[in-house]
Parts: C-alpha cells; structure tokens; sequence
C-alpha cells in the first residue's frame, strides 16, 4: 500500500485522538461518536455525521440518544476516508463553488488507491452518503472504462472462471471492445 | 499450520454468520444490536467478534480473496445479501451491494460493459442484460433503427440459424427497446427466438447487447434512409433514399447500398456520415404508396414529405398515362425507386389564396377546394420539378413519365424534421 494512501488516515486519526481540540475556543459544535467494526471510535461534528443518512435516521429515531452509535459494518479506514470526504462537501455546501468543489473530488479520487476506491464503495452505500457514491461509482467505471479484461480482474480481485474455450468464444465475439485498450 | 488457522476462522466465520450484526437500518434492530454491543463483555463473542474481523482482514483480504464470494455470487439471493453486507471487511467488487455494483456498470461504455462480461461468469450475467444495454442502444441507434430494421434483425438471427425454436409471446429484447423508440407503430412480432442459454458464455441471440454488437461491427446491414444521396448530386438534393446501411466504426460513417432500379446496378456509397441518416419516417416499403392521411388537414406554409419515383429506365408501355391501378404497383415493386422529397406548400389552390386575404371565407372554401398546388421550392420558378398538382379527394399517385410520379404525402408536424431538411436545403436554386 502507497504511503500517499495512508497518509489521509493517520491526520484524520490524529483528529480524533485528541478530542475537541477547537470547543473551548471556538464555538461549542456537538460531537457525534462513531465506532467502526474494528473497534476504532470517530468523534465527528454534527454536520458531518447528519451527511450520513442513516446516522441522520438513527438521531431522528431516538433524538436524545448520547450513546455511541456503531457502524458494524464499516471499518476505520475507508470510514475515515469517507469523513474525510464529507467534511470537504459541508465546507462547499455553507460555500458552493462547483468549480473548487470538482477539483476536490478529483484530487481526492486521484490520490486513492483502487482498493481504497472499491473499499469506500459500501461504506458509503451503507451510510447512505448518495453524492459520494455517485462520485466514486463513476471513479471505478472511469479506472476500467477502457482496460482490458485482465487488468480489471486484477483491479478487482477476481478470479477467471471461464473455461479455455469459453473464453476464446468470448474473444471472438467482442473482438471489437478487445482492440484499442489502454495498456495495462 | 496456515491451513490449519484458515480451516478454524472459516469456521468461525461461518459460525458467526448468524449472530453477526444485522445492518444498521431499520432501527428495529437498534437496541437489539446496541445491548448486544453493550453486553458483549459478558459473551465469549466480544473477543470472537474482534477477532472475527481481524481474521476477515486477514484471510478474506489476502488468501481467499475470491473463491468465496463468487460462490456467493452464484448463488445471489436476497438472503445471501445480508450476510454479505457483514462481512465487509474483505470487499471485492462482487460483494459490493447490488445498487452500487449495478451503478458502476450502468456508468460503463459498451466497450466497458464487453470487457467486464468477459471477466468470469457471474459479471458475465450482469453485463449482458438488457437494462445495461437499452441506454446505449438508444443513445447510438435510436436516431436509425426502426420497426423495419427491427424485422430485418429478427430475419437476421433467422438466417444464421440461431432460431432452434419459436415461440409466440412477448416482446423482450430489443422488441422491448424499439416499443421505447417507437411507441405507437408496434405490434407483436410471429417470431420471437428463445434466449438460447445452452452455453453460459454465449451470448443470448436477441438480447439488445447482441444486436448492439452486430451493428457496432458491421456485421448487419440494416435499412435505414438517407438523406441527399451521392452527397448532394444536384438530382438528388433535399430526397431521401432508402438504402441498406452498414457501419464502419473505423471510420464512424456508413456504407450505404441503394436498391438496383430498372437495369442499373446496386449503387453504393460510402463515407456517409450519421447526419445524412435516419430511420424511415413511415412504416411503409419504398415498393409501396404510402397512404396519405393528412390530405384535408393541408394548410398553405406547410411542410410535407412526398414520395417521388420516376421511371426513365424501364418504360410502363400503355401505363405511361398515370392511372393508379394495380397493374402499375406490381410493376413499381421490381423496378422502380421511391424517394421521399420535402416540399413546401405555398398556394393550396386558387380559391385559398382567398384565405390569405379574408379568414372568415376560409372553412367554405377549404372544404371546396380540391386541388393542391405543391411547389418545390429547391427549383427555380419554371422548372418542369418546380410544382404539381394533386387532388386531395382522391389523390393516389399523380405524375408522368417525363417528370416522375408523386405518391403518398406525409406531413411534417415536428420542427426537428422540418429543419432537418431545412440544413439540407441547396445554396444555389436548382433548374
């Protein structure tokens, strides 16, 4: 793994270990606490945990709920990525500018790794974090627009279970979508 | 010893599946999940969870990464998803939930979709399904396929012997996807091929994909219509020709073949670029007169469409005279060409020049007047092509040998044709 691609994690993380760093000079923001399934906990601001919808669902279930909310099926990683993606879209929310906005979501694209990208994926359909998924869908769609059929088994990890003849049969018949890939 | 490890967390794995966490949403399950989180002190699990996921990251991730899931995604169930959605810690594409995985493959090109169909067999039933399909269908197709396109595929598939059986039902396929193009001009087709899925890596004949592919290729010849044939030679401006068309993706043009007439050979063309095409704008055989049904609704400054076919090569004999009768239809169908020519009409007739000047005279003389004026306004005044004359009683065929035969009569009602042929339009006044 790319030190670029931890690197995101290791600042977000270090936010979190020293809790409410800016409360007591700036203004008092309610803090949401998320817990990962690998037990990592995320103190996050209010606004930013309202991006997830189903964190926003579970408040407006139980509002005066101060537990910690669990999220068994996201892990501290991709969660952190995902916080820190949202973050970015509050701040282009209080100040929309599409132009700034794009060129965030593309750098932060561009710095993740395959598998960060494809790790991400559920958490956000799972938080229910619609513009995320759509811009990480068409992320994964634009890294295996044109590759070739080995290189998008191996960007997903997936194993061929076609027979020889089936797949020669496969060639032959889209020989077209097999010419002009990009090179692996 | 690795195996040894492998074989106890996947049982454990297996073991947990049960009693892992349900997925967050609904709540119902919330102070269920909450008190067993809370609770976990109490349970052996507490640590089996932790360790569970520890193991997830490590053997799902690095050793066994697929084998699993795309036995998971054989078997795909509903059931099978929720399980799934707990075990994220070791995530490939196939375990993305179905939305999501179903959002990346709506966002592929074809040519994408044709590489992920290729990559094992579980993708492979995705990709070809008809939904991904009928968007880029329409997109690239939709503007030159028609009903007459659609039976020319149908006789295709036929051809080639794909038709093992038959049966009578409903439309699927690309029927589905040409009721979306054209709504009202559809019927049940007699024929409809079974999707033949005897081998899981061949493609199911009339799936849109295949169709797609075999235009995409130019492996079918399909009919279509084109507009001012030969590029604009100064005969055949503003017509539009019937042809057969083959694409070129090299090229991103067509090869058209125009229907032999008289005894001239096939004439071909290539090069033709997608603007000069379009999907015939009536169900009708260019062998047939098209039955015109706007004939009493013709207004003076109206656009129509004419079909127009003359008969130079190949004289009638006693029908040089224009009857309209049987005899001279079956003669057409062998020898003649049709052509669709626009027109503008300027003057309905003498008495509706009236109508100009004093509208409230207009309902009298409009049910009066029979005779239509079409002038053509790409000739200049004076020109034998410049204007005829047609009854709107009982106007069939009106013409003659000299000048060709004027048919059947379509009125154009969209400004998206009309301005079509209006780009068409010559930059010098043809004689």
């Amino acid at each position: 793994m790319s030190s670029s691609t931890d690197s995101p994690t290791l600042t977000t993380e270090t936010t979190q270990l020293s809790p409410q760093p800016d409360t007591e000079t700036a203004k008092p923001t309610k803090k949401i606490t998320l817990k990962s399934s690998d037990n990592q906990i995320f103190e996050v601001e209010e606004s930013v945990a309202m991006e997830f919808a189903t964190v926003k669902s579970f408040f407006e279930d139980s509002p005066s709920s101060t537990d910690i909310v669990p999220l068994p099926n996201v892990t501290a990683k991709p969660l952190s990525q995902v916080i820190e993606f949202c973050k970015e879209q509050i701040k282009f929310k209080a100040n929309p500018d599409e132009a700034q906005k794009k060129k965030y979501n593309a750098e932060f694209l561009t710095e993740k790794s395959d598998k960060d990208l494809v790790d991400m994926i559920p958490v956000a359909n799972y938080l229910e974090i619609k513009d995320l998924l759509d811009v990480l869908n068409q992320a994964v769609a634009d890294r295996i627009e044109n590759k070739s059929v080995e290189y998008v088994r191996n960007f997903f990890g997936i194993d061929n279970d076609f027979t020889a003849e089936e797949e020669a049969a496969l060639r032959r018949e889209h020989a077209w979508a097999y010419e002009g890939v990009d090179e692996d | 010893m690795l195996l040894y490890i492998f074989i106890t967390c996947f049982s454990f794995i297996l073991f947990l599946k049960p009693l892992s966490l349900k997925p967050l949403p609904p709540w119902a399950s919330e102070i269920r999940l909450l008190s067993f989180w809370f609770s976990k002190d109490l349970f052996l699990f507490s640590y089996l969870g932790s360790l569970r996921n520890t193991l997830l990251n490590i053997f799902c991730i690095n050793i066994i990464p697929l084998k699993t899931s795309i036995k998971k995604m054989s078997l795909s169930s509903r059931a099978e998803k929720s399980a799934l959605d707990d075990e994220t810690g070791g995530m490939s594409v196939l375990d993305l939930p179905e939305l999501a995985l179903e959002c990346v493959l709506e966002r592929l090109p074809p040519a994408g979709l044709c590489s992920m169909a290729g990559v094992c067999t579980s993708l492979r039933e995705r990709c070809v399904s008809d939904h991904l399909w009928e968007k880029h269908m329409k997109h690239k197709w939709g503007r030159v396929i028609g009903p007459a396109a659609y039976r020319e595929w149908q006789w295709h598939l036929a051809s080639r012997n794909y038709l093992g059986s038959c049966k009578h039902g409903k439309p699927k396929g690309f029927m589905r996807l040409l009721s979306i193009i054209w709504p009202s001009s559809w019927s049940t087709p007699k024929i409809d091929p079974i999707n033949n899925s005897r081998q899981r890596s061949s493609l199911p004949v009339n799936s849109i994909m295949s169709c797609y592919l075999a235009l995409e290729t130019g492996k079918f010849w399909f009919p279509a219509q084109v507009f001012n044939r030969e590029n604009g030679h100064v005969g055949f401006m503003l017509s539009c020709y019937d042809a057969e068309l083959n694409y070129d993706p090299r090229t991103d043009t067509f090869q058209a073949r125009y229907p032999p007439h008289g005894r001239r050979a096939i004439a071909t063309e290539s090069g033709v670029p997608w603007e000069r095409l379009r999907a015939p704008s009536v169900d009708t055989s260019p062998h047939d007169l098209h039955i015109s049904e706007c004939l009493h609704d013709l207004l003076p400054g109206d656009h129509i469409e004419i079909q127009w076919r003359r008969n130079k090569e190949f004289p009638y004999g006693l029908f040089s005279i224009p009857v309209g009768g049987m005899a001279l239809w079956v003669t057409w169908s062998h020898v003649m060409e049709m052509k669709i020519i626009v027109g503008v009409v300027t003057a309905v007739s003498k008495f509706y020049l009236f109508f100009v000047a004093s509208t409230t005279l207009c309902s009298i003389y409009h049910e009066e007047s029979d005779t239509v004026v079409l002038e053509f306004h790409q000739y200049t005044p004076g020109s034998r092509w410049r204007s005829t004359t047609i009854n709107r009683k009982d106007h069939r065929e009106e013409g003659n040998e000299a000048d060709g035969f004027y048919g059947g009569i379509r009125k154009l009602f969209k400004n998206e044709e009309i301005s079509r042929w209006k780009r068409l339009w010559p930059t010098e006044v043809l004689e």
